[in-house]
């Protein structure tokens, strides 16, 4: 019989140890325009069905299965299918005499797709066949989908991460090149100390000579990690006499001594004091040896202050990425924002006034703490780049019945209406080419709301933009999944 | 069905529809069935001698299939019968059960050669 009904051709696995069988299936395939491949038992379907494939994808849409055979029965073969990842989703169906019930449904809970009656009807046949292949194609569609999500996350996360790494380069670049620069001038200090130090000792200083110096080291390290609060104008008034008297003293290099001298608050008095309990020749050495012993406790400050500063940021990157800990954890929001903030300063910095109004009791949550941090850096960035760089963001966290609520507000020209319905779609972007992805905020909306089981709502007019963000508590819990 | 009956008319011209009343496939499908039986038999009485009723059951289970497409339901319940003898592993009066269906086989070859060589 000639069925008319309408048909996608597919590639059928029939699988029965009777040849009858066989034939009348692929017959019946045949005319309803399908392609077949035939084994006798169970082990040869699945060495057909791992032969038969491309880049790790079954050609088979459909396998046609009996249940009692030699070898290896149905039940055994629906097991393997099942057992492998790349032939799992394959529509299975069993075939079987009317009197065999009982071993469909066992197949059925194994994961078989249906089943056909002997003797074979070939509508029924043609029904179940296109049945398994509408099914298969909306699976692989599907499949493909989020194939192509995943991609597009991984390719935003990598957009993410370029940025994230161009902002670090800025930020990690000031402090190392202060270090960098301290240790090379470092090396000189310590170089003149030691001479300042020989020139001393061969003037064979008194007891009373060395506890003046005792007490001039003590000064010039207590002046080293204080601020000077001399003003600039004072401090130049102080320098031009410094180097004045030093002048009146023929000390070689005066104008290098005195700003040296003016920055650890000597003065004149000070410096006559010295002068006045050691001989006159020795005031060179005098000189250089304080100037020394000040740049050397200074450098190693600024060594110490910009590798501190390296640290911080490594410390908040790791704490951005959440480096080295399990993808969900119990996540501080508060902490979460903190550290994209820091990730993000470079672009904050420039001219953005940051309000925060955090809620210092938040519970911890359960949350992908880095995808978290994306979220937020998107939102930010979004904020920061729709205020060209310029005014006010204020954060705002609450605690709320088993909700933390996270506000991002912004004071710039808003979401035109006719838009604010689109952000959150993929590839849509106001930016121009090649500077958005056009997939920031579609990506916090899936992190909050995919991963989170959370919500996301903007609400925009010009001058104010408002990100409302509520996330619960524990995602995992069934209440918040069954809503 | 009456028991004179050794062919089912009706799934006879349901086999037909169902091969588009294809006269060549029709014969050729016969022919399979003819090739396939005696090993069926020789297959169930080895099994039955070796008690292997794992074996016993799917030839019997074959037989049965086969026979009913062709409408032959006499040897198909025999068959039924004798497949449940495997499954239950309970042999006892399998060799009187097979020589019947042997027997019945025989009409069911007769009216099938009939049918077939009277195009």
């Amino acid at each position: 019989m000639n069925t008319n009904v309408e048909s996608h051709s597919g590639y059928i696995l029939i699988v029965d140890d009777n040849s009858l069988n066989r034939k009348l299936l692929a017959r019946a395939l045949t005319e309803q325009g399908h392609r077949f491949a035939m084994a006798e038992n169970g082990r040869q379907a699945l060495d057909l069905l791992k032969s038969e494939q491309a880049d790790g994808v079954p050609l088979f849409d459909v396998v046609l299965l009996d249940i009692l055979m030699p070898e290896m029965d149905g039940y055994q073969t629906l097991q393997q299918i099942k057992n492998d990842s790349a032939l799992a989703h394959l529509p299975v169906i069993m075939i079987s005499a009317l009197d065999e019930m009982e071993s469909v449904i066992r197949c059925i809970e194994m994961g078989a797709t249906d089943y056909l009656p002997k003797p074979f009807n070939p509508a029924l046949l043609n029904a179940r066949i296109n049945a398994s292949l509408a099914g298969k194609r909306l699976r692989d569609l599907e499949k493909a989908y989020l194939q192509q999500d995943v991609m597009l996350r991984q390719s935003e996360k990598l957009a993410s991460i370029g940025r994230l790494s161009a902002g670090m380069a800025h930020e990690l670049n000031n402090p190392v090149s202060a270090a960098l620069r301290s240790s090379k001038q470092l090396h000189e200090a310590i170089h003149n100390l030691e001479q300042a130090f020989l020139m001393i000792a061969a003037g064979k200083p008194s007891a009373d000579q060395i506890e003046i110096l005792a007490e001039i080291q003590r000064f010039i390290k207590e002046k080293v990690s204080q601020v000077s609060s001399m003003d600039a104008l004072a401090r130049s008034d102080l320098e031009f006499s410094l180097e004045c008297w030093l002048e009146e003293r023929d000390v070689e290099n005066s104008w290098k001594y005195s700003s040296s001298l003016a920055s650890m608050d000597f003065d004149i008095q000070q410096l006559s004091k010295l002068c006045s309990s050691f001989p006159a020749s020795q005031l060179p050495a005098l000189i250089l040896w304080s100037t020394a012993t000040y740049s050397v406790n200074s450098l190693i400050l600024e060594i110490a202050q910009g590798n501190q500063r390296v640290s911080q940021i490594v410390n908040a990157l790791k704490g951005y990425t959440y480096m080295d800990q399990a993808p969900v954890q119990a996540v501080n929001i508060n902490e979460s924002l903190e550290n994209t903030l820091a990730m993000i300063a470079a672009k904050l910095n420039a001219g953005i006034n940051l309000q925060r109004d955090f809620d210092q009791h938040l519970p911890r949550i359960q949350a992908y703490g880095s995808e978290l941090n994306q979220a937020w850096t998107n939102i930010l960035e979004n904020a920061i780049d729709a205020m060209n760089g310029h005014g006010e963001i204020k954060i705002t966290t609450r605690h709320e019945s088993e909700w933390v609520t996270i506000r991002i507000e912004d004071d710039g020209p808003g979401i035109p209406l006719e838009i604010q319905s689109k952000i959150f779609d993929p590839f849509f972007t106001t930016k121009p080419p090649g500077s958005g992805t056009g997939l920031g905020l579609t990506i916090s909306h899936h992190i909050i709301t995919g991963k989170h089981r959370g919500e996301i709502c903007v609400n925009s007019q010009p001058g104010s933009t408002c990100f409302e963000i509520k996330i619960p508590e524990n995602f995992e819990d069934q209440r918040v999944n069954n809503r | 069905m009456s028991k004179t009956e050794v062919i089912d008319e009706n799934a006879m011209v349901g086999l037909m529809q169902s091969i588009g009343g294809d006269r060549d496939f029709l014969d050729e499908l016969i022919t399979t069935f003819f090739d396939d039986t005696p090993g069926l038999f020789s297959l169930m009485r080895t099994a039955l001698a070796s008690e292997n009723h794992e074996e016993f059951r799917r030839a019997a289970h074959s037989l049965k299939s086969n026979s009913a497409n062709f409408g032959a339901f006499a040897l198909s319940h025999l068959s039924q019968e004798l497949e449940e003898m495997g499954r239950s592993r309970l042999l006892d009066g399998a060799a009187e059960r097979l020589v019947q269906a042997e027997a019945e086989y025989e009409q069911v070859r007769m009216a099938l050669e009939a049918l077939r060589s009277r195009r």
